[in-house]
């Protein structure tokens, strides 16, 4: 990033976030009792940066990612409370009539799997034209998806095609190109080159990228890769069992993580590019804990080589740590021993 | 070579027929198009590609779980096609598998117990008639593979399991026969990243413990690197660039090599940003109808116009190493004369286009 856009950036933290998330719990109701998938204090997306999400499956990742457009795969799961400000919008307390007008217009969603996601027998372009009707825009409606076809490298022709007559690479760019129809501020791209080859990858990773500077676009993405991660975000926020553990910016968290599941994670990661080593460093014993076993306390005691007493029973909170900020006790004045 | 070689392939090939009705001609789907690789005694060797590539039926054609169209399948000198029965059951044993979707390939009424020890009979492993013998085996697999206490997995069934530890019981299974080769096919695709770590660091515990030679398909370059001794990289049926990873990482002689690592991400933002990377236009064509001359002329940055009329020779580059690319042997003296990983000067070829 050169340095105009940098101090630009800065600018635009001072100003009110495309996205800001407090106390949010969302939650599932199953026979007997209800399990908290999320539960985020607080997460920012400021105007213009690209925000990753990063965690192993079963981080609650994705439904945040649905608490974000309060729409849900299932009806068993809702938002419990908490409120999530979308360009100044509470999501959770607005009329779903108001929601409707939101998604799409304010907020784009790219998906990971888009064989699934489109109608097989409408073509790609009407299906970006229902979008934009939709939301009343119906001038120039189809000029409107020619130029976004354009603008994700696709061509006029594929306008009339099904989705079925296009390949993997091709079916994410619609995808995106259906984010960006309506020209929301954010885009919220959930693991969105995950099913993707990796020099299909590339070009996509390349395209989100272009996108965002030309737009000047806020993205909020969630993938588990962290080199992802560390090609396209600005700032990441790292996630384990529903909860941000650390975040802060991209050079500091790969640089000099402070959370113990964070240094894991990125010793798991780093370790397996060494070139025929044969030593794979386990970083993290065991395995993610499922929602209806979460430990007591801080819930990665159990897998941390650094377990204390106060671990074993209290949550940490947030402690400032070189600039990340990181939910361990490690940090904690009176509890860490040197 | 010839003593320590586990398994030979020679001009392999899958050529599947599609589209096959009444009015329609049916065409060919070359799969796997003439392949040649081996597996030395207790090394691994993995297979990289992208998905439609090939990889996993090279995979199937070793396990003999497809025929192949083409060529043949040698282990320990001997021809799979002149195999008796005797053979094909010493074959069983000697070959297993460990395949990527754990929940799929266990069956789910069974008990872990069953699974591992009908896996023993079934085989000739152990004889029907000792049970006892086979329950012992059993426990000591389950040590092995790092699953305690052994008495509580052995009865549990494979969904009270998490995807880490089904995947070690798909790996206790397959040693439960005493293999000397394992075709593991994306063995930890859809691990978690610090489970993954887990089960690469036993596989490899195991191959130093047993000498059990890998064949590792994967698609994550990242994890091929510090696992395999040697890797051949599969592009649309056909084997662009094989040899020791360390070399073939650093020399990348085939164009296809380069671009495939250099679209990798790696976890580090400083370096990932300012690589030099190379984005490859469309996608891989159709193994219908293969392009002519070189299979990746239309996608390579490098291609000149006899590498859209002439099949590429295998060039052996350096001893051990091969690449199919009618550049291969200016690219390596490039990369061995400069000490230059990303050779930019090959005379006559464009500068990689770099987005």
């Amino acid at each position: 990033m050169s340095s105009i856009t940098h101090t630009e950036a800065n600018a635009q933290t001072q100003a009110e976030p495309i996205l800001e998330i407090r106390d949010l719990i969302t939650e599932i109701r199953v026979p007997g009792r209800a399990l908290r998938p999320v539960e985020i204090e607080h997460l920012v997306v400021p105007r213009g940066q690209v925000v990753g999400i990063v965690g192993e499956s079963g981080s609650g990742k994705s439904m945040t990612a649905y608490s974000i457009l309060n729409i849900f795969p299932t009806a068993a799961a809702h938002i419990h409370s908490g409120s999530i400000l979308l360009d100044g919008v509470d999501m959770v307390s607005a009329h779903e009539n108001e929601r409707v007008k939101i998604r799409g217009n304010k907020v784009g969603m790219v998906f990971q799997d888009y064989a699934l996601s489109f109608n097989p027998v409408i073509t790609v372009g009407n299906q970006l034209m229902e979008q934009l009707l939709t939301h009343g825009r119906h001038e120039n409606a189809k000029a409107k998806v020619l130029s976004v076809l354009d603008e994700v490298g696709l061509s006029a022709e594929v306008f009339s095609r099904y989705p079925h007559e296009l390949s993997g690479g091709m079916l994410q760019r619609v995808g995106i190109a259906s984010a960006l129809v309506c020209d929301p501020p954010l885009i919220v791209a959930d693991e969105p080159t995950t099913a993707l080859d990796v020099t299909v990858q590339a070009q996509i990773l390349e395209l989100l990228k272009r996108i965002q500077k030309e737009r000047n676009l806020s993205i909020l993405l969630i993938t588990h890769d962290l080199g992802i991660v560390a090609e396209i975000c600005d700032l990441v926020y790292v996630m384990y069992v529903g909860q941000i553990v650390e975040h802060g910016t991209v050079h500091k968290i790969f640089k000099s993580p402070s959370h113990p599941y964070t240094q894991g994670l990125l010793q798991g990661a780093s370790s397996v590019q060494s070139v025929g080593t044969h030593e794979i460093r386990v970083a993290i014993q065991g395995s993610i804990p499922g929602l209806t076993e979460i430990p007591s306390g801080c819930r990665f005691h159990d897998r941390c080589p650094h377990t204390m007493d106060i671990c074993r029973s209290k949550q940490p909170g947030f402690y400032e740590v070189d600039g990340l900020m990181a939910a361990c006790w490690l940090h904690d004045a009176e509890h860490s021993h040197g | 070579m010839a003593e320590a070689t586990l398994l030979e392939i020679q001009d392999l090939s899958k050529h599947f027929e599609v589209g096959r009705s009444l009015f329609k001609k049916k065409r060919k789907l070359y799969a796997v198009d003439g392949i040649s690789v081996y597996v030395q005694k207790g090394e691994t060797l993995a297979l990289v590609g992208e998905s439609g590539c090939g990889k996993s039926t090279t995979g199937r054609l070793i396990l003999n779980l497809e025929q192949p169209t083409g060529g043949s399948i040698l282990y320990r000198g001997q021809d799979l096609a002149g195999y008796t029965a005797e053979d094909w059951k010493r074959y069983r044993q000697g070959v297993q598998v460990v395949f990527q979707d754990s929940h799929s390939s266990l069956n789910p009424r069974k008990t872990i117990r069953h699974i591992l020890t009908s896996a023993m009979f079934s085989s000739g492993t152990i004889a029907r008639n000792k049970p006892q013998v086979a329950e012992e085996r059993a426990r000591a697999l389950m040590a092995e593979v790092g699953l305690k206490p052994a008495e509580t997995f052995l009865a549990k069934y494979p969904n009270e399991l998490s995807g880490g530890q089904r995947q070690r019981i798909g790996i206790a299974r397959a040693l439960s026969t005493n293999p000397d080769l394992i075709v593991a096919d994306e063995p930890v695709s859809s691990l978690d990243v610090s489970v993954k770590a887990q089960v690469l660091n036993l596989l490899d515990t195991l191959q130093k413990e047993k000498g059990v030679a890998y064949l590792f398909i994967s698609h994550e370059l990242s994890i091929v690197r510090s696992i395999a001794d040697r890797v051949a990289v599969m592009y649309l049926g056909k084997i662009v660039e094989s040899g020791p990873v360390g070399e073939v990482f650093e020399a990348k002689v085939h164009p296809y090599t380069e671009a495939l690592i250099s679209a990798t991400p790696i976890p580090d933002p400083d370096s990932t940003r300012n690589k030099k990377r190379i984005v490859l236009p469309g996608g891989v064509p159709s193994p219908m109808d293969p392009p002519k001359g070189c299979p990746f002329h239309p996608r390579c940055f490098r291609a000149e116009a006899k590498c859209a009329t002439e099949v590429p020779p295998i060039v052996e580059v350096a001893p051990g190493h091969h690449a199919a690319c009618h550049f291969a042997a200016e690219r390596f003296a490039a990369f061995g004369g400069t000490g230059n990983p990303a050779p930019q000067s090959t005379p006559g070829n464009q500068a990689p286009s770099a987005e």
